[in-house]
């Protein structure tokens, strides 16, 4: 019996996270009671005109960038008409034959074995609305309607379920990296096709495929791929004519269903839009846009363990958080000591939130011994409360070590001229009694002596007594 | 131009139509006069004319990405359409 494989490509739909929507100024992100989020442009009302959100197209050729792809200098939106009730104008506007991106890849291992899988073109395009099904019958959200997506379409060149996997992971954290989208299947930020056929091995052909669609987690394009494959060899070996059909997959039975056979190409009658003009993006813009490209996520790994010298685990916590390594890095410019940094950074659960320049001040505050090292959680509160600056509010809340050695000579003189007992015991080898000095020096100077420099000040003037 | 019952079906499928049989001759004749109208197009000289994506010589027709700061309110934009509990009444769609 002939061995057979499978040949598969995916599309895979991300969203943005730009501020608003693709052709509107409604927000973007997910949430909001239904039809809270719209207007009638996103509504697909008459009389209502587009215009492109410059970010959609930034974005997509960011994550085109980073995916190997080549950019278009010329590039145009496309009306694809199909009706559905989640779809209000009754067409999507999508791109057909100038897409922005072409022609990338993603390089991927799987058991060792490495493979370059193909990206054939990836384009932007409109969400559609959401479908909410009750007792009384639908009803229609379009919270969604508008939200800025990219298409990302993969060559035929998976064989297996398990290099379906690896080309998602390598891409969700490729495009994450780069910041376009933080490509969550679970909350359907990212969202995957699988177009799937089988040939017997050896057979260059391609042969009939079934596309299943809406795929929202790793597990189940695996699940698919493995319940499609198996399905196709069932019916060849049994003689039977494959249709070219689109299919949903049943995690719960492990199989694909029927959803409906494909009837012709050309169903979707793309045009042109009249409402939106060219996209003309020149060699400067392509330069500008790649010099805002961030370095590979495992290029910033080996910077951080080996040049800033931080340890592997807290190397990867930030690189997990692309939005936290790039402030931990444009941080990290102005500050000496990296760890401290990272350590101070990663202790504040809500670290992106805070400005890369007031992480780096923080850093080099505790480094120089200005504040204590428990101080930035208290500024950091200050600073959220107040937004005021970091210096400012290191003299309100008096949290300034002191500095003045002179004034710590004569506290710590005082303080072994009044404790007499503490200094003999120091004197006779009892080191922890330096622990009694050191406190009365503490609350002589109200918390505000430098412990390191006070120390140091108090052993020097006990080893010349 | 002729245009024949199979495509005349086509169209009509894709346009969600249900075409009564009587009008089918007349409608298909009156489809054939438009097609014919646009054929002309077919018979300019093209030969060295850049192909064109947009009538107007414009490019670039791009906003900023900044939220709206006033919008208006569900009540306003569902006046004209029948909802319940926010959502736009659908015929049922499934099932």
């Amino acid at each position: 019996m002939a061995k057979y494989e499978s040949v598969i490509g995916l599309e895979v739909h991300i969203e943005l996270r730009t501020k608003t929507k693709i052709f509107c100024d409604c927000p973007a992100d997910h949430g909001g009671d239904p039809n809270t989020r719209c207007c009638p442009v996103c509504m697909g009302m008459p009389g209502t005109l587009p215009v492109l959100n410059k970010e959609v197209v930034n974005f997509a050729v960011r994550a085109g960038m980073m995916l190997g792809c080549e950019i278009a200098h010329f590039s145009k939106m496309d009306r694809k008409n199909y009706f559905y009730p989640d779809l209000p104008k009754a067409y999507q506007i999508s791109q057909l034959d100038h897409p922005l991106c072409e022609h990338g890849y993603v390089d991927i291992e799987v058991n060792g074995e490495k493979s370059r899988i193909g990206i054939t073109r990836i384009h932007i395009e409109e969400d559609a609305g959401k479908l909410v099904h009750t007792e009384s019958g639908s009803g229609a959200d379009c919270n969604r309607c508008g939200v800025p997506l990219i298409e990302i379409v993969s060559e035929p060149d998976i064989r297996t379920a398990a290099q379906a996997k690896a080309y998602l992971e390598r891409l969700r954290e490729l495009v994450r990296w780069c910041g376009v989208s933080d490509c969550q299947m679970e909350l359907g930020s990212m969202r995957c096709d699988v177009n799937l056929s089988v040939r017997p091995v050896g057979d260059p052909n391609l042969y009939t495929r079934a596309e299943i669609k809406n795929l929202n987690s790793l597990k189940s394009v695996v699940g698919a791929i493995n319940a499609e494959k198996a399905r196709q060899i069932d019916e060849t070996q049994a003689g039977h004519t494959l249709l070219q059909e689109t299919r949903r997959y049943d995690p719960e039975k492990d199989k694909t269903y029927t959803m409906r056979v494909k009837e012709n190409a050309n169903d979707y009658r793309y045009f042109p839009d009249p409402d939106l003009v060219p996209i003309i993006l020149t060699d400067e813009d392509h330069a500008r846009l790649r010099a805002m490209l961030p370095d590979l996520p495992e290029e910033r790994l080996a910077k951080y363990t080996g040049e800033f010298g931080l340890p592997a685990a807290t190397a990867q916590t930030l690189c997990d958080n692309p939005a936290l390594a790039n402030l931990f890095s444009a941080a990290a410019e102005s500050v000496k000591q990296k760890k401290l940094l990272a350590n101070l950074m990663l202790a504040d659960a809500r670290a992106a939130e805070i400005p890369a320049e007031v992480w780096a001040v923080l850093a080099n505050l505790v480094d120089s011994g200005k504040i204590s090292r428990s101080a930035p959680e208290k500024l950091l509160a200050a600073y959220r409360e107040t937004g005021r600056e970091i210096p400012a509010l290191v003299q309100e809340l008096g949290l300034e070590q002191v500095q003045d050695t002179g004034l710590l000579e004569s506290v710590a003189d005082e303080v072994i001229a009044a404790n007499p007992k503490a200094v003999a015991d120091y004197k006779a080898g009892k080191e922890a009694a330096i622990k009694a000095l050191m406190g009365q020096i503490m609350k002589r100077m109200k918390g505000s002596a430098n412990p390191q420099e006070a120390t140091q000040i108090l052993k020097e003037k006990l080893a010349k007594l | 131009m002729q245009l024949d019952e199979k495509t005349l079906d086509t169209l009509a499928w894709l346009s969600r139509l249900d075409i009564p049989e009587e009008e089918t001759a007349a409608l298909s004749e009156s489809i054939a006069e438009m097609l014919t109208f646009f054929q002309q197009l077919s018979d300019l000289d093209t030969e060295g004319v850049a192909p064109t994506a947009h009538i107007a010589p414009l490019q670039n027709v791009l906003r900023e990405d900044i939220p709206a700061a006033e919008r208006l309110d569900r009540d306003t934009l569902l006046s004209g359409t029948e909802s319940e509990d926010g959502l736009i009444t659908l015929p049922k769609v499934i099932g």
